[in-house]
């Protein structure tokens, strides 16, 4: 459009706003993510209240074998009871190395004390 | 290209609901668009599914922490969704640190605005780390005002006072918010897109159609800010 010659051969009028689907059209397909530092990004989430959440794959659903542990004994001396709320995640793990060793809960607890030199 | 994580650690701020409204109207407008659907009780894989939606959406359920980053180099659309789950878990945490936008929906609650700051926070500290191997690495996010009322409609004071709050302390956050309408709720009951809805009782049909246009074109406007500076994932 130059009806009256007032532009220049180059010049235009400008185009109007793109529709979307131009706009759309502009974008690539997304490329490969390069790998991230896992743990120092889980770190930095963690100091946000960052957990996961997920169970183990050797979690509850396949560590508990209650057939695999020992059969609870009375102890000699007096005992004490303690309830306690673990993650999930702690929960899978202390029950599988109960079950990995054969123990009850409680001899399972005294082990790990035992292990980390705790009296 | 984006990946775009929708994040919040409280329950139902309206991520699925943004995801899949801004997924199927994108992909309506002719783009590749893949939703990784992250949230355990899988509401977009459901809808995709157990749905007759005519809506070109690839949707991946199945999103755990270690098959995240295999999932995305799998995917090849132009843009990739992922609809987290509502709690602070790592897979959240670590969709936040791969992706290139993060859109952090709240509802004018306390609750759900405090939670987002916990996403921010740990947003800005996903960037700060990612920055240590690629300094100009940035994860660009806007919070997302949800359950709105419909334009017109009064106001709350608490929505006024948080959207004053999210201003002053410099967080960036869509002007368009979703409005709480019957046919985004509608969405996930008759499994269909919202233009697919024509012929239902769901209320102001045209008006939630405006509204979810303004919000896509006010992110892909985002999206194309950012756009340049995404190549440092390349």
């Amino acid at each position: 459009m130059n009806k009256f010659g007032l532009l220049e051969e180059e010049e235009s009028l400008p185009a109007g706003p793109a529709t979307m689907a131009e706009k759309l059209a502009q974008f690539p397909r997304v490329t490969p993510r390069p790998a991230i530092d896992l743990a120092a990004a889980d770190a930095a989430a963690a100091r946000h209240g960052f957990t996961s959440r997920e169970l183990p794959d050797d979690g509850i659903g396949t560590a508990t074998a209650p057939h695999m542990r020992r059969r609870r004994a009375v102890p000699a001396e007096p005992t004490r009871h303690l309830a306690i709320r673990l993650t999930a995640n702690a929960y899978a793990r202390f029950v599988a190395y109960a079950d990995r060793h054969q123990l009850t809960y409680h001899d399972a607890l005294a082990q790990l004390l035992d292990d980390c030199g705790e009296r | 290209m984006p990946v775009i994580a929708v994040s919040n650690p409280k329950g139902g701020a309206g991520k699925s609901t943004t995801t899949l409204l801004l997924a199927t109207y994108l992909a309506q407008k002719g783009a590749s668009v893949t939703v990784l659907d992250a949230d355990p009780n899988q509401p977009i894989l459901d809808w995709k599914s157990n749905g007759n939606s005519k809506t070109r959406l690839t949707v991946v359920g199945g999103i755990r922490e270690n098959n995240l980053m295999e999932t995305l180099e799998n995917q090849h659309q132009q843009f990739v969704f992922i609809d987290l789950e509502g709690t602070a878990s790592l897979l959240v945490s670590r969709s936040i640190a791969m992706a290139d936008f993060v859109i952090v929906p709240v509802q004018a609650s306390a609750v759900d605005v405090r939670q987002a700051g916990k996403a921010i926070r740990a947003i800005r500290d996903e960037e700060k780390v990612a920055q240590r191997s690629n300094p100009t690495r940035r994860i660009p996010f806007r919070v997302l005002m949800t359950r709105t009322p419909a334009p017109g409609a009064p106001v709350s004071n608490v929505q006024r006072q948080l959207e004053a709050e999210i201003g002053a302390a410099g967080i960036a956050r869509f002007h368009t918010s979703l409005a709480e309408r019957i046919a985004f709720k509608a969405l996930f009951v008759e499994r269909l897109a919202l233009d697919e809805m024509g012929s239902l009782p769901v209320g102001n049909l045209e008006a939630a159609c405006e509204n979810v246009h303004q919000l896509a074109e006010e992110l892909i406007t985002c999206l194309e800010q950012i756009e340049p500076e995404g190549k440092p994932h390349e």
